[in-house]
């Protein structure tokens, strides 16, 4: 019943999250799930040096963008609350909210004080975090059931939600991402990149680096990727596209499809397992050397070179240059 | 997919993964070097916590080993001790492993107890600091079978040793881990610690405030259900009694529930604490609007029985699938609301009387409501649990006084209508009374009229027996007479006698008054008359007779007489308080009156009474009567009259040639005139023809 209602809320107030040009202006408008105007909570924590930041939350959206004129790190809590007619169990007596500063460890936290009923019960209190951050920054975001929206930072990032999506834009470093059944939106970053989700797909765009994704039941996507791409996934389908691969590419699926996309200018030695392999869109000319086995299949692109392996137990794959 | 699909998928990719050195890179995780440090500073804080993170190193399996500080482990994995689905993913993990956290604890936390607080903990675990056991929560055991989750949330005591470096580690097991996972969504456990002073005393007022209140509201609730449940067992009746109880029956489970969910340690308690209290939520709610029904007597049955039994549907509904049907339960109870504040507003605009306590009811009740919303958001400062008990106790406390304001204007009715009962029997038992005694006197009248009818029918006789057998028969006199009296016994007489010399001599005699004395008069006349008819003249007879009769000393007794005495057509008369005697000409068809005046026989005045001597002629006829005659009257209460007397006397005398006819005449004329009415003195009349 609620949904429509805040649907139609979040139609009003709501403008889009873009990923550049952000300011404190900005920052106040990308909290559709707060229904304050002014946080409930807000402190500025000033750090010497790279602030190592954790946030916590049992319910809620965290938001981290960078403010390149701001100082130290700004964190502003948001409280969307519903009410109970009877027992008090959104009362924020029955949260412990933490803001707490160890030189440059920054602790901000909601966590419940009693057992939460988990998926079992309702929990309408939603504790949205909007931090604004210097450009240099040490996360650890974690949300139960929010999603996680970290835009232009560097340094190392973990971001988890169990049931929330998680996006991380414009960033470098050492980027690591946990969700269970939201999906995972990287663009435009540059670094070390590690996915793990259960049900949720994971998009990634125009990535550069090494990218390690696992899933579950999800689906990969990648597009315009420049680097290593390592991904696993056991139900879900693979659909890669590079232009350029540094390292190699490892793309393994037990019942999922695999579809990947080359860029003709490099040269590649592909190893392929699957009982499906559909070369038809590469150019012949493109295919220097094929060896062809029961399952497995040594194809030399190009002048080869770099590592291509792909498996899949009971899914096909297909192979074809990037722009087709 | 379900919860431990993914999980058999997650273990099947671990394995596809193990097979694939390349990948076993990927899970290596990337904050080895986390660690969270054990300040003092933090009991500045409102509640006086010592933050420490939910991420810890964690392995799956056991080994006693993992306890010691000096053990690697960096290849473990760092995850929230939540043990969330999502740190489980990626994890073989079959209920029981081992945590372990290094922190450096600044100097002015050791050495000194702290609290080691709670916030969830679903399984059993073993608490090693530095290497060595301090705590055991629940029960510990890598057999599921054996192993106790822990119930007792209370904070427990622990002391770091005066040292940098402190190692924590847990070593945790959940025999339910695969139903705590779906239902709760973790499997893990939550601890910090505090200030052990602070936390011990917050404990204890916790307990004590929480428990007085909720105890104490409970027991209203069941006194007020169990006193409402009694009055339905001893007059079945009235069923609004049932409802409300079942009411507040169902809302001292929500109460307990709401209060035990609190202080529940396991997932199972919590799992049918929530089911209890969404259940008990419905059916509270179904028993209130049925009780507001029941006041309002004009919904129809139809409509009742299908909202009990959807109701019931919904809570059974509501107890199977708590989760996935929250938006019927949502639905339901904003139905139930709004039908109760329609037959609320329907029974205002009816004007029932005392539904404006239940108004003030639930007008408190959502006062209440309103209260823990302004707490719920912080508008106010207070507690939730407060603005609800108070305006639900000021609801129940409205329907109970409704049922009893209803119960004792009933009871007044029946008083009021025993009162009556009881006066309109007194009434009934006096009419009773006064009509048996009525009945009695009757009876007894019945009796005594019998017993005197009894003796007047034999005064009657005896009276009838002094009148003459037969009339006379002497020439030239046809003679006929007619006697009615008022009562059994009259006071009129006629009487005759014969002299030797054949001289006739009539009487016609009035006594004053009716039955016994009249009767005694008569015959004491009757012997007057006949011992001195023929021994004196008439005024000497009379004038004895008065004398005599005088003796006799009846107060009040008088006697009328006139007497006759005939010698052939040559008649004298005499009278003494007696109507006059009418002679009718038969020559000239008039009628003469012959009026005698003087005073009835028996006073003490010696009056001089006088004669009168007449000739008659043959066709004449004489005419004697009583003043019952004269004096009776018709229904307007008129007297007949001498005039009318005259009148029917002469017409009767002109177009008649036998006395008796001429009786026959009045006798009609006395019908005509009286008509049903009884005459209220003696006729008697007496014609005498002269042939």
């Amino acid at each position: 019943m609620k949904a429509p209602f805040l649907f139609l809320i979040w139609l009003i107030i709501s403008t889009p999250v873009e990923a550049k040009g952000q300011s404190i202006a900005t920052v106040a408008t990308v909290s559709p799930e707060s229904d304050q105007n002014e946080p409930y909570r807000s402190r500025h924590f000033m750090v010497d040096g790279v602030a190592d930041l954790k946030v916590f939350t049992p319910s809620g959206d965290i938001e981290v963008v960078y403010n390149p004129d701001l100082k130290g790190v700004k964190v502003d809590l948001y409280v969307k609350r519903g009410f109970s007619l009877w027992s008090g169990s959104q009362n924020l007596d029955n949260y412990r909210i933490i803001f707490r500063q160890n030189g440059n460890a920054i602790t901000t936290s909601v966590e419940r004080k009693h057992p939460a009923p988990g998926r079992f019960g309702s929990d309408d209190v939603k504790f949205t975090f909007v931090i604004q951050a210097p450009k240099e920054i040490l996360t650890n975001l974690r949300s139960m059931s929010g999603d996680i929206l970290l835009n232009g930072v560097v340094g190392r990032q973990f971001l988890q939600s169990d049931a929330g999506n998680l996006s991380l834009k414009n960033s470098e470093g050492e980027l690591s991402l946990y969700s269970s059944a939201g999906s995972v939106s990287l663009e435009n970053n540059n670094g070390y990149v590690q996915v793990k989700t259960v049900a949720g797909d994971v998009h990634i765009e125009k990535n550069r680096g090494e990218a390690r994704i696992r899933s579950v039941s999800g689906n990969i996507y990648s597009r315009e990727m420049m680097g290593s791409f390592i991904c696993a996934t056991v139900s879900g389908n693979i659909d890669a596209s590079f232009d350029s691969v540094f390292e190699g590419v490892h793309l393994e699926t037990i019942t999922g499809n695999v579809h990947l996309e080359l860029n003709e200018v490099q040269g590649f030695d592909v190893k392929t397992e699957t009982m499906k392999l559909n070369l038809d869109q590469l150019p012949a000319s493109y295919i220097s050397e094929r060896t062809s086995g029961r399952r497995t299949t040594m194809l030399k692109l190009g002048e080869g070179g770099i590592p291509v392996n792909i498996k899949t137990v009971s899914g096909s794959v297909e192979i074809k240059p990037k722009g087709n | 997919m379900g919860d431990k699909q993914k999980l058999s998928a997650a273990l099947l990719f671990l394995l596809v993964l193990m097979a694939d050195g390349e990948l076993l890179k990927a899970q290596e995780d990337p904050f080895m070097t986390e660690q969270d440090s054990l300040l003092a500073e933090p009991f500045q804080m409102d509640d006086h916590i010592i933050y420490i993170t939910d991420r810890w190193k964690f392995q799956p399996g056991d080994s006693l080993q993992w306890a010691s500080p000096d053990y690697d482990d960096r290849a473990w994995t760092t995850v929230s001790t939540y043990l969330t689905e999502l740190d489980l993913a990626f994890t073989e993990w079959s209920g029981t492993g081992w945590f372990r956290l290094n922190i450096e604890a600044d100097t002015s936390v050791t050495g000194r107890p702290l609290a080691l607080l709670i916030n969830q903990h679903l399984g059993a675990s073993e608490i090693y600091i530095n290497g060595k056991k301090v705590l055991e929560l629940g029960k510990f055991s890598t057999e599921p079978l054996n192993a106790e989750p822990n119930e007792n949330k209370d904070p427990r005591v622990v002391i770091f040793p005066e040292q940098k470096n402190q190692l924590i580690a847990v070593r945790y097991t959940d025999p339910n881990y695969l139903e705590n996972l779906e239902l709760l969504g973790s499997s893990g456990f939550r601890f910090l610690f505090g200030d052990w002073e602070y936390h011990r005393e917050a404990k204890i007022s916790f307990l004590e405030n929480w428990i007085s209140r909720f105890m104490f509201f409970l027991g209203v609730l069941v006194a007020f259900g169990t006193i409402h449940f009694l009055l339905y067992i001893y007059y079945p009746a009235e069923k609004r009694n049932l409802y409300f109880s079942i009411f507040a029956f169902f809302l001292a489970i929500l109460v307990f529930s709401f209060y035990r969910i609190e202080l529940s340690g396991t997932a199972d308690q919590t799992i049918f604490l929530t089911r209890l209290i969404y259940s008990a939520e419905v059916i509270t709610l179904i028993f209130a609007t049925r009780f507001t029904h029941s006041i309002y007597k004009h919904q129809s049955n139809k409509y009742l029985n299908i909202y009990l039994a959807a109701g019931a549907a919904v809570a059974g509904i509501v107890w199977f699938y708590p989760v996935q049907t929250l938006w019927l339960r949502e639905i339901f109870i904003l139905f139930s609301v709004f039908e109760i504040l329609r037959v609320i507003g329907l029974l205002f605009r009816q004007g029932k009387r005392g539904v404006n306590i239940l108004g003030a009811g639930i007008l408190f009740f959502v006062a209440g409501l309103l209260y823990s919303i302004a707490v719920n958001l912080e508008w106010a400062a207070g507690d939730v649990s407060m603005g609800s008990m108070t305006g639900a106790s000021f609801l129940i406390i409205s329907m109970s006084l409704f049922l009893s304001r209803e119960f004792s204007v009933t009871q007044k009715g029946l008083e009021n209508k025993i009162v009556e009962i009881r006066e309109l029997s007194e009434k009934n038992l006096q009419q009773e009374k006064l009509s048996k005694q009525r009945e009695l006197e009757k009876k007894l009248l019945e009796a005594e009229n019998e017993r005197k009818s009894l003796e007047l029918e034999e005064a009657r006789a005896l009276q009838l027996s002094m009148l003459p057998q037969k009339l006379p028969d002497v020439h030239p006199y046809e003679i006929a007479v007619y006697m009615e009296t008022a009562n059994e016994v009259g006071g009129d007489y006629y009487d005759y006698s014969i002299g030797k010399n054949g001289e006739l001599v009539v009487t016609v005699g009035d006594a004053t008054g009716h039955g016994l004395k009249a009767g005694i008069m008569v015959a004491a006349a009757k012997s007057y008359f006949h011992t001195m008819v023929h021994e004196s003249g008439l005024l000497r007879m009379l004038a004895r007779m008065s004398s005599g009769i005088r003796n006799l000393n009846m107060k009040m007794m008088y006697m009328g007489l006139m007497l006759v005495k005939c010698k052939k057509y040559e008649v004298e008369i005499t009278a003494a308080g007696m109507p006059p005697a009418l002679h009718y000409h038969g020559k000239s068809g008039l009628v003469e009156q012959i009026l005698l005046k003087g005073l009835p026989l028996g006073t003490k005045v010696d009056y001089p009474y006088k004669t009168r001597k007449i000739n008659l002629q043959p066709g004449d006829y004489l005419l004697l009567m009583s003043d019952g005659l004269m004096e009776l009257f018709n229904e307007e209460r008129n007297m007949l009259g001498l005039e009318k007397i005259e009148q029917e006397f002469a017409s009767a005398a002109a177009n008649t040639a036998q006395a008796g006819d001429i009786i026959d005449r009045f006798v009609q004329l006395i019908r005509n005139w009286a008509g049903d009415l009884k005459n209220e003195d003696d006729i008697t009349i007496m014609v005498m023809k002269i042939i």
